[in-house]
């Protein structure tokens, strides 16, 4: 029984896992295509405003409502934010295939790398906020946690 | 009782400005180097301009001594390509105070001639040396003066006259005077520059003390058109000048001689058979409508003197008076004076005191004045509370003053004709603008003529911002009839406007490099002082510069939107080439891809927007 049950808890890690990187691969699939036909790539952001808070009875817990924010690449005020949620979903991507985890503060950092400005950690945790809310998955899906994991 | 007896005499106009020379800018060494330096290439220029000539105008100052501190003794040599000065006034132009060819009402950057004469009567009483002038009219022969001035006498003592060969027109006059390069060397290099930027037709170098050259070649190769000098302006007019017009209007009583004898003779149809007197008049009253001016006088004078053509030979008119109606005459004959009395009631009476007296109120006006036409002056006249028909010759004094009070107050003319004034044009003072500030943004404005009491004057405005130009703008050149003003800017008009602006309004920020050129040309600019540095804030002038400014900072705004258009375009094109590539990296890898997509196409594309904005 325990085995089965760990096993069976397993395949849902794995399924998760699977959900996520197909997720991640639809996304980045739409903007590589985008780009390509010579289109400014956006996403569809659900709202994180009070208002599109909505108690879920089924779920018994409050949900994102349907109301979302769009964030083209083609306003130059949103371009930055843009490409630092391009790049969490691309490293988000990476933790994922490398079965790695990452806290919220190594995030912030490891945006140095690639080029990418945070001016400060809250800037890099609202855009993983972002990410939960494209992907409607939790941070921790995509191997981001708050704390070091001991 | 004091004891000591005052003394009267009179002082010649050379004394007076010896006694009085800072009242024309020489007041001190550093300041009257500077105001010789300008007199003399304004003279130049003044010249050239007249003759239509383009200048080319070369000046130099040498130090008699460079070892001795200054202020000290430095040779100022001027020389220009203009019309010269023949040879027979060139004493009288350079050795007298107060004598000059620019008396007359038009726009010339000198008023007097009496600029030069100061600055060479400095030179002589601080060095005591005398002057240089070399004077060619027709490019063979050159004549050369040493001068000096007789100040007491207001005369030109001449040392040396010689002449030479020469292959060359123009003018070179050389002072040695007193002067401090030191303190004074960057106004005059600051002068030249900017006279340089007024008049863009002409070429004008300067050799200074130290060895350094400044060379500003011509950048235009045409003259803007030259003024004509026009007749004055009702609103302009005072006693004194009423009554020189007068002297000018009153016809001279006609010599009666054979040539004026023969001509009456001719035109009453007696060439052939003389007539006694009685004969004579009635052939003349018959023909007196055909018959001139000249040819009535003589016959209204025959009417009293009673004689026929061979007695009128035979005496000379001396007088004729009227309020006591007399007629005096010089009998050869008798070697005596005599005379008649006429009769008031006469024809010949009023033709005779119509001459003497001169024209009639309106004839003067419409004659004398620009823009009167006949019905304004009948106008004038019932405001003024004159007969139009009232003689000129028959005003009192209190009259004159009644009229020359009423010439001003009157609203009923037209303004002032610009004909006058020499304003440089809109291309030139672009292309000099361009030329000196070497900016991006150029725009100038010549609005139309406008008057202040009786004087015409014209507003040229220029406004450069950007490129060259360093910041800490607005930088004014102000200019007055093409003489760049130099000092006592604080308190001239034009920076009371330009400070008056709100510059935030035109989207001009901060330390902002930018200029704005003024120019005011008129036959009489409101100089606040002798030394004609600064404008007083007349405010028809006042006017004319704000609406100036104004149209000018209209524009500078819309190319200031333009500019940050075009700046905010860039910054995106910017921001799209740092984040597309990134965006593009990430999305292939997310995606499973090997190759980029081709993002390029976006970034073609945002460059095609930004050269639609710009």
């Amino acid at each position: 029984m325990t085995t089965n049950k760990a096993k069976d808890r397993k395949q849902k890690a794995i399924e998760k896992q699977q959900n996520i990187i197909d997720a991640l691969k639809d996304h980045g699939a739409k903007v590589y295509g985008d780009l390509d036909n010579g289109q400014f790539p956006k996403f569809s952001i659900p709202s994180r405003s009070v208002s599109n808070i909505v108690y879920d009875k089924k779920l018994r817990q409050y949900i994102l409502g349907n109301s979302a924010a769009l964030r083209s690449s083609r306003n130059s005020s949103q371009l930055r934010s843009f490409t630092q949620l391009m790049w969490l979903a691309f490293f988000a991507n990476r933790l994922t295939h490398e079965k790695k985890s990452s806290t919220l503060r190594d995030v912030y950092y490891s945006s140095q790398a690639f080029a990418i400005e945070f001016e400060d950690q809250s800037e890099s945790d609202n855009i993983i906020v972002d990410l939960e809310a494209v992907l409607s998955k939790p941070r921790e899906d995509f191997h981001i946690f708050p704390e070091e994991r001991s | 009782m004091s004891s000591i007896k005052e003394k009267f005499n009179q002082i010649s106009p050379s004394e007076f400005f010896y006694r009085n020379r800072d009242l024309a800018g020489f007041s001190n060494p550093t300041r009257s180097l500077y105001t010789a330096v300008r007199e003399f290439v304004e003279n130049s220029l003044d010249a050239c301009d007249q003759k239509g000539i383009l200048p080319d105008v070369h000046m130099s100052i040498k130090a008699v001594d460079p070892e001795k501190p200054d202020p000290k003794p430095y040779i100022l040599t001027v020389k220009d390509n203009g019309p010269g000065i023949e040879s027979k006034h060139v004493p009288l132009a350079f050795g007298t105070v107060l004598y000059g060819s620019k008396f007359g009402l038009k726009q010339a950057r000198g008023m007097f001639g009496l600029g030069a004469t100061m600055a060479i009567l400095y030179g002589q009483i601080t060095t005591n040396k005398p002057v240089l002038v070399k004077s060619s009219t027709d490019g063979k022969i050159q004549d050369e003066f040493e001068l000096l001035l007789d100040i007491q006498k207001n005369k030109p003592v001449i040392l040396k006259h010689t002449t030479k060969e020469v292959t060359k027109q123009g003018l070179s006059v050389s002072i040695c005077l007193e002067g401090d390069y030191a303190k004074a060397g960057s106004k005059i290099k600051d002068y030249v520059y900017e006279t340089s930027l007024i008049t863009p037709y002409a070429t004008i170098t300067f050799d200074d003390p130290k060895g350094e050259k400044f060379h500003y070649s011509k950048i235009v190769n045409e003259m803007p058109p030259a003024p004509t000098i026009i007749r004055p302006h009702a609103h302009g007019i005072d006693v004194e000048t009423i009554r020189r017009m007068m002297v000018e209007s009153q016809f001279e009583i006609p010599n009666i001689d054979d040539v004026m004898v023969e001509k009456v003779r001719k035109d009453l149809g007696l060439a052939k058979n003389n007539l006694a007197f009685t004969g004579i008049m009635d052939k003349a009253k018959k023909r007196w409508k055909t018959l001139s001016r000249p040819v009535r006088v003589v016959i209204s004078l025959m009417s009293f003197l009673k004689m026929d053509f061979d007695k009128l030979n035979k005496i000379r008119i001396d007088d004729i008076d009227v309020p006591n109606k007399k007629l005096y005459y010089w009998d050869f004959g008798d070697s005596q004076s005599k005379s008649v009395d006429m009769d008031p009631e006469s024809q010949y009476y009023k033709q005779l005191t119509g001459t003497v007296q001169g024209e009639t109120l309106t004839t003067f006006l419409t004659k004398r004045f620009q823009r009167i036409g006949p019905s304004t002056a009948v106008k004038f006249a019932e405001f003024a509370g004159f007969k139009p028909e009232k003689r000129m010759g028959s005003m009192t004094n209190e009259e004159l003053v009644k009229l020359s009070d009423s010439l001003q107050k009157f609203e009923g003319f037209l303004s002032p004709d610009p004909s006058c004034l020499a304003p440089l044009g809109e291309e030139p003072l672009a292309k000099g603008i361009k030329k000196f500030f070497k900016p991006d943004f150029c725009e100038v404005i010549q609005r139309p003529a406008s008057a202040y009491s009786g004087f015409p004057f014209i507003v040229e405005m220029g406004i450069a911002y950007g490129g060259e130009i360093r910041p800490g703008g607005p930088h004014v050149y102000r200019y007055a009839n093409r003489i760049p003003l130099l000092y006592d800017e604080g308190s001239d008009v034009v920076l009371k406007v330009v400070n008056d602006t709100d510059w935030s309004r035109y989207k001009v920020k901060g330390e902002p490099p930018f200029v704005i050129v003024t120019h005011i040309c008129s036959t009489r600019i409101p100089y606040k002082t002798v030394g004609k540095e600064n404008v007083a804030d007349r405010q028809e002038i006042e006017r004319e510069l704000r609406l100036g400014l104004q149209f000018l900072s209209r524009k500078l705004a819309a190319y200031m939107s333009k500019r940050g258009q075009a700046e905010m375009a860039k910054k995106r094109a910017n921001l799209y080439a740092k984040y597309l590539p990134l965006i593009a990296q990430f999305c292939t890898e997310l995606a499973g891809k090997t190759k980029e997509p081709n993002y390029k196409k976006l970034l073609e594309e945002e460059i095609i927007v930004d050269d639609k904005q710009s």
